[in-house]
């Protein structure tokens, strides 16, 4: 009886555990699977991978922030940022945003680059293409 | 030349540890006193063949060796020369040369302080698994992970040096060593538990044999943890300490799991009670250290620590396979053997204290564990890449984090086996009036936040129950003693080390906990762009942007934003955080720049340089009491110091006055 009773408080607990663990997931999605997926997505919250086309960075229309297109797998997202991006921000940078969709573009309120680990020999890349990865 | 001898060095290891492990085998089995005292010279051979490469190791970093891989790919030649040492541990191969090191070392010293037990098959059994532990990472380096691999092809003029963010702060000395001492340690205590099971010896013998280097183990993991912390608050600029990183978490695994046996030991030593969770403890936590190593080394996790991509992963997850299964395994064989005599009486005594501590601890690592691991079991089985927010680790820490606070208060105070109303109001009655009182002085003055007021109304009862405590067991020192306070206070904690070293690690906790608390809940912060002379006021600090520095040199360029900090009418200095690029490196990093105070942190970060109107962003930040982490951790060391002095009681002679038994009984544990 008190064993079963123990068993159950920590079943409890367990349960509630992976309530709250489901509810704080956050999902990481390469450009080309966040934008199939944007009917399904609504406005929840998720992170989207990607590389920033070259010449598409603009100051936004309203206010602070930046406006750009990130890349992958052949699909482009437009994405909206109202904080000033880092200084590593340019064409071609790996980006990860962490937003939302506000209808077609993507409304972000994180912008992280990604940290290169590789070693990169200086190249002499057009400035339209990216070099691959 | 080098990579020729370092290669030998670990062969010669591996070679030891092989050797080792078959000669104390059949020692042990053939009951042959012999075998057994030469087996164990073999720790000595692998203890200097862990040196001897480690040094050549050295010796190629300094004389830029380039024909060896992993010279070529963590150091330049311009390099300074600290990091030019600390680059021995910037990459995985390197890591595991470390980890052998202090493994050998750890083995050398146990070897040699039950030099007078070499017979014992107890201490024979452990250094057969810790020797045993010491091979399969020795053979890491043979195969897998060889920090001698030679360069492919032609020898570079120049290397690449270390990753920026490991050649940018000398903290970089100190934390992987410290971290990798503590999780290192903990294979000892592993050992002697995995020998106790084989031998079917698990009184309370091996726990004694093993405490002073699972506190050694822990001490330094705690300080490994906090100069990590401090490390990221110094170096990654967004302005806070722990963001529950894979890899942080996989250093606080074994930490809480070795926490819940540094307590739950006192109940099996005073009540031979626990003894199946202690042998589980000690597996669980040493499995653990070896998650932490896969987590970290193996490239799984997308993380600031994953600097390499490596193929020892395999290998890890099948020696910690090997490990949980075999643990399990020893376990379940002795059964019912383990079966401890004595129950707990009452829930209102020590030893139950313990038993809610162990339990809450468990229940902390399980979360962290679930979270942790979470990301890394979706992506292989669904194939689906997620992250677990920092609010689950949170919602489910911060509860059981004030419970511990509120167990720390009164678990000390319990006595064994009962408690009567009366004792329990004298020696809570005080404290608790303190927390209470500052519960409401903390709600008046206007605090924020559940759980700060909690953890500050908390920190404030354990620290006058601490106090309460010390002082009583002074009292009793000076009755029975003549002296003067100083020579009393002395005295009071040479008699019991143990007892008074685990109340200052209490006191270093509460003060991280405050700090934890004030730094989580009343940060600000703020985004600025300021053109020069351009001047804006952050919680009362006055920052002007005075202009922008370029500083060039061989190992790197820095983009430093001048910023004048004022503060009332004081002028406070100059700060100057930084973004730099290191050539090789294709991304910069950035740089903060800290004014660190005693009330409150000033955390400038430079967000993007001048741009073409000369506008620079910054971010800024006031941090509350951070400076309290590093001090509590500190305070934690010295306890664990403290705990590990041998205690010398007076002797009878020179009792003057006879000793209050109820007080006595009290301080004694």
């Amino acid at each position: 009886m008190r064993w079963a009773l123990v068993a159950l408080v920590c079943a409890g607990v367990v349960a509630w555990m992976l309530v709250v663990l489901q509810r704080n997931v956050v999902y990481l999605k390469p450009v080309s699977k966040a934008v199939a997926e944007r009917e399904d997505q609504g406005d929840r919250r998720f992170r989207m991978g990607g590389s920033v086309v070259p010449g598409t960075i603009a100051a936004a229309t309203d206010g602070d922030g930046v406006e750009f297109e990130l890349t992958e797998g052949g699909e482009v997202a437009q994405v909206v940022y109202d904080g000033a991006p880092p200084d590593l921000f340019e064409d071609c940078a790996p980006v990860v945003v962490d937003g939302h969709w506000g209808g077609a573009v993507y409304v972000a309120d994180r912008l992280l680059i990604r940290h290169g680990n590789e070693y990169e020999p200086p190249t002499n890349a057009s400035t339209t293409e990216c070099p691959r990865e | 030349m080098r990579a020729a001898i370092g290669y030998a060095m670990v062969a010669a290891g591996t070679a030891a540890c092989a050797l080792g492990v078959a000669t104390l085998l059949a020692g042990v089995s053939l009951q042959r006193p012999a075998l057994l005292a030469t087996g164990r010279r073999y720790v000595l051979v692998a203890f200097l063949a862990a040196v001897g490469a480690f040094a050549t190791m050295q010796s190629a970093l300094f004389a830029h060796d380039f024909s060896i891989r992993f010279v070529a790919e963590n150091v330049a030649r311009a390099t300074p020369g600290l990091y030019t040492f600390t680059a021995a541990w910037s990459a995985l191969e390197g890591s595991i040369l470390l980890w052998v090191f202090a493994l050998t070392g750890y083995l050398l010293v146990t070897t040699i302080r039950f030099r007078a037990r070499a017979t014992d098959p107890i201490v024979a059994w452990a250094t057969i698994t810790a020797l045993g532990v010491a091979l399969f990472f020795f053979a890491l380096m043979l195969g897998p992970a060889n920090p001698f691999r030679e360069v492919a092809g032609a020898v570079p003029a120049d290397g690449r040096g270390p990753n920026p963010l490991l050649q940018n702060h000398p903290l970089v000395a100190f934390h992987p060593p410290m971290l990798y001492l503590g999780l290192v340690g903990f294979t000892i205590p592993f050992s002697f538990a995995v020998a106790a099971l084989v031998t079917g010896r698990f009184g309370e013998g091996w726990l004694a044999d093993v405490r002073r280097t699972t506190l050694v183990a822990w001490g330094f993991l705690t300080v490994g943890i906090v100069l990590g912390a401090w490390w990221s608050y110094e170096v990654l600029g967004w302005g806070g300490y722990w963001g529950w990183d894979p890899v942080e978490n996989a250093s606080l695994l074994p930490w809480l799991t070795g926490t819940a046996f540094i307590h739950s030991v006192m109940v099996q030593e005073r009540r031979g009670m626990l003894r199946v969770w202690n042998l589980s403890l000690v597996l669980a936590t040493f499995c653990l250290t070896i998650l932490a190593t896969f987590l970290t080394r193996s490239g799984v996790v997308t993380s600031v620590h994953s600097f390499t991509e490596s193929p020892i992963g395999p290998w890890l997850l099948t020696f910690l396979g090997v490990v949980a299964l075999g643990g399990v395994a020893l376990v379940a064989w002795r059964g019912d053997a383990l079966r401890a005599p004595g129950r707990i009486d009452s829930p209102a005594s020590r030893e139950a204290a313990f038993l809610l501590n162990n339990l809450l601890f468990a229940g902390l690592a399980l979360v962290v564990l679930t979270g942790t691991v979470f990301p890394l079991l979706a992506e292989a089985l669904q194939d689906r890449q997620l992250s677990v927010g920092e609010p689950y680790f949170e919602r489910m820490g911060v509860p059981i984090g004030i419970a511990l606070l509120f167990l720390m208060a009164i678990g000390p105070v319990l006595p064994w086996r009962a408690v009567s109303g009366d004792v329990l109001r004298r020696r809570l009655l005080l404290p608790a009036w303190v927390g209470a009182g500052t519960l409401v002085v903390a709600l008046l003055l206007g605090a924020r936040g559940v759980a700060q007021v909690f953890a500050f109304a908390l920190a404030a009862f354990a620290l006058t129950s601490i106090v309460r405590t010390v002082a009583v067991g002074i009292r009793a020192q000076r009755r029975a003693y003549a002296g003067s306070l100083p020579a009393s206070v002395i005295s009071t904690v040479r008699g019991n080390t143990r007892l008074y070293g685990g109340l200052l690690v209490h006191v270093g906790v509460v003060i991280v906990a405050v700090a934890l608390a004030a730094s989580s809940g009343y940060a600000t912060k703020r985004e600025v762009q300021l053109a020069r002379n351009e001047s804006v006021t952050v919680r009362g600090y006055t920052l002007t942007y005075l202009g922008s520095d370029v500083d060039r040199s061989a190992q790197k360029t820095t983009i430093k934003a001048l910023v004048g900090v004022r503060r009332g009418g004081d002028d406070l200095g100059v700060y100057a955080p930084a973004i730099s690029t290191y050539p090789n490196f294709g991304s910069g990093i950035g740089t903060p720049s800290v004014k660190t105070g005693l009330r409150q942190d000033l955390y400038l970060t430079l967000v993007s340089s001048p741009n073409e109107a000369g506008r620079v962003t910054l971010n800024v930040r006031v941090n509350p009491l951070v400076l309290w982490l590093w001090v509590g951790g500190g305070v934690m060391a010295a306890g664990t110091a403290l705990a590990l002095v041998p205690a010398r009681r007076r002797r009878v002679v020179d009792v003057v006055a006879p000793v209050p038994a109820p007080e006595l009984a009290e301080v004694s544990t």
